[in-house]
């Protein structure tokens, strides 16, 4: 609610001033001209790089030196901090990267962002550069026509640029005309008031906008334009570098622990390096003073040396923090601990009982069963149905009419995040306490090792038949529709029946009858299939592509199904007699 | 290890495989008997049930118990 009010006062002021003053008008289209900009470059160098970038960051970030330098050259090619923190993010949750190594990457891409500002201000600024920006955009729309992944992201990279220079020109007309109506610098701020103040204007402008590189454009365009003084535009490139820590802190909160890590150490990076640089302004501004003409900087050209000081104060910033990086590492994972999601944790395997052989053996089965259960949600998510509310197949039709809505159920994070340790755990723990056992239990414990990785295997077999469920559920061919239902009817009924096997009142002799009527149904329904999407090719009620996908799918079900059997006997059937009955081939010898 | 002893080891333990292979065999008996009882129990369940899917329910259960048993036989 208050969310919604905010959006809509936010909107409300932004259109008043849009009314109001024609100038601003112009530099807010820049604004947001410049974003869509780097919208399209940042979408398009991931199409375009099909996966070098990738390996490029795993490949030369085996020292911090390399790393920074990697971050570096990367950010300063894709124009995008945002982009390689967010690879970066991803690497350190699968565990390509360690920490220290993210971090180098991120250091080094703080600094690659301060090529933007020399961008704008020699390119940007000296040039018309809208004149570039036409041709750019034309190509870039010609080639997003191709169908090739990479004339595609080639074609984006094109409009990015396209529209990043036509956003500058826009600001830096707006700028140029606004000084005209209104002296903004008569605003100047001169002594360490003026600093502070200028700091919060850069780093909440940059919250506001989500980038750096925009806020820079803005700074350097309106200094340029004469709206604001020097000093004070150095204040605001310092608060740019903090407001860019907001952006990522708020990033982090959809990740795990290791990108919340990450941000963190950008934050105190980026906050050290902001403290140097405000301690040291004066100084630094001599500093830049007396190197720009070594760089054939103009004593004038007050934008050139703005982003002279932006990257001085980077690679400062670098200096000072990069021999420290162990200990912020350090520090991150103290203050940011690992979080266990409930379902990760094992609930039943003791370490007291371990070398208890009867004992241990009761605890994996429990802990299996405690990993079948999870899993049952995750697969009963992905396939759209809801574990809560189907306890009967009267449930399970009741959930089948109502009209599906797509699965936002992403079984690799689940694994990743909720499973992966449970499977862990049950893995060590059956290997330890097998060590106590004799010939007989240590089968049985392998049998519940193997429930597991069962287990494992038939989540990702879902997560295999997930895209094509969601994508035919949906369709407008009823065929294809009701027998990709068929798939989701079987595969609940399956779970209904297993989950009645676990119940204590049953017999056993009574459950393996049940197991044995289960695998009698799958494979009636494994032929009828066959036969079933023969008749509808041949009656051509379904394309080939139709076909081919359920022919596949309806073999991963039957898969899927199999092995939950294999399962199911194993985790509630305890008799090993009957097992051995069970398992028998019926084919007559 | 000494002939005598190694003989001696041998024997019995093709002893214990023979008695295990006894006490399996009741066991199989013994489930086969109970499967009997089932199979009779559940002929009675469908004569006397007029339900149609609860007959055919009943159906797919004789089925697999005829099946556990055939599996059984081949057992022992």
């Amino acid at each position: 609610m208050v969310k919604n009010l905010a959006i809509a006062l936010g909107f409300l002021i932004t259109a008043y001033f849009i009314s109001s003053s024609e100038n601003l008008k112009i530099i807010l289209s820049g604004i947001a001209i410049f974003l869509i900009g780097m919208y399209f470059m940042e979408n398009g160098f991931k199409l375009f790089s099909g996966g070098a970038l990738e390996n490029i960051l795993k490949r030369f970030t085996n020292n911090l030196f390399k790393a920074i330098t990697t971050g570096f050259l990367a950010t300063s090619i894709v124009q995008s901090s945002s982009l390689i923190t967010v690879i970066v993010i991803s690497f350190l949750s699968v565990e390509l990267l360690t920490l220290a190594q993210g971090i180098g990457i991120v250091f080094g891409s703080n600094l690659g962002s301060t090529t933007t500002a020399w961008i704008v201000s020699s390119l940007g600024l000296k040039i018309k550069i809208s004149a570039y920006a036409m041709p750019m955009l034309i190509f870039g729309v010609v080639l997003r026509f191709f169908k090739n992944n990479t004339y595609k992201g080639l074609g984006n990279v094109l409009l990015g640029l396209g529209f990043i220079f036509l956003g500058i020109s826009y600001m830096k007309d707006g700028f140029d005309t606004l000084k005209d109506s209104i002296d903004l610098a008569q605003f100047a701020l001169p002594g360490i008031k003026g600093i502070i103040l200028y700091i919060l204007i850069g780093a909440v402008a940059t919250v506001v906008i989500q980038s750096s590189s925009a806020t820079m454009a803005i700074i350097i365009t309106a200094l340029s334009a004469g709206n604001i003084i020097y000093i004070n535009a150095l204040a605001l490139a310092i608060g740019a570098n903090i407001g860019t820590t907001v952006t990522a802190i708020i990033g982090s909160f959809a990740s795990n622990e290791n990108g919340k890590r990450l941000a963190f150490a950008h934050l105190i990076f980026n906050v050290i390096t902001a403290l140097v640089a405000v301690i040291f302004i004066y100084s630094l501004r001599d500093f830049v003073d007396y190197l720009a003409p070594l760089f054939g900087i103009d004593a004038e050209n007050y934008s050139m040396k703005l982003a002279l000081f932006h990257t001085i104060f980077n690679l400062l910033g670098i200096i000072i923090v990069a021999p420290f990086i162990n200990i912020i590492v350090n520090l991150a994972k103290r203050i940011i601990k690992k979080k266990v999601a409930k379902s990760s944790k094992p609930k039943y395997l003791l370490k007291s009982n371990i070398e208890i052989p009867n004992s241990s053996l009761l605890s994996l089965k429990k802990e299996c069963i405690n990993l079948y259960e999870n899993c049952q949600r995750a697969m009963l998510h992905a396939l759209n149905l809801h574990t809560t509310e189907l306890k009967t197949k009267e449930d399970l039709q009741k959930q089948l009419t109502n009209e599906p809505r797509k699965s936002n159920t992403n079984i690799d994070e689940i694994y990743q995040t909720n499973l992966k340790l449970l499977y862990n755990e049950i893995i060590k723990y059956s290997s330890f306490a097998q060590e106590h056992m004799t010939s007989p239990q240590q089968k049985i414990a392998g049998n519940f090792k193997k429930s597991a990785t069962r287990l494992i295997e038939v989540l990702k077999d879902t997560r295999d038949i997930q895209k094509n469920l969601d994508f035919y559920l949906k369709s407008k061919n009823e065929y294809i529709k009701k027998e990709y239902n068929n798939l989701r009817e079987e595969l609940g009924s399956l779970f209904i029946d297993i989950n009645n096997l676990n119940n204590e009142n049953l017999s056993e002799l009574d459950k393996i009858t049940q197991i044995e009527v289960i695998k009698n149904t799958l494979n009636k329904n494994d032929l009828s299939n066959s036969e079933v999407i023969d008749d509808l090719i041949r009656t051509q009620k379904i394309k080939a592509s139709m076909a081919t996908s359920l022919i596949n799918d309806s073999a991963t079900v039957y898969s899927i199904q199999k092995k939950l059997v294999e399962v199911a006997m194993i985790l509630f059937i305890e008799d090993e007699l009957l097992k051995e009955i069970g398992e028998e081939n019926n084919a007559p010898k | 290890m000494p002939l005598n002893e190694l003989i001696k080891k041998v024997k019995k333990y093709l002893k214990q495989t023979e008695e295990n292979k006894d006490i399996k065999k009741n066991k199989i008996l013994k489930v086969l008997e109970e499967l009997y009882v089932k199979k009779a129990k559940l002929k009675k369940q469908k004569k006397k049930t007029s339900n149609k899917s609860d007959k055919k329910q009943l159906q797919n259960k004789l089925e697999a118990v005829n099946q556990l048993i055939k599996k059984s036989k081949k057992l022992i």
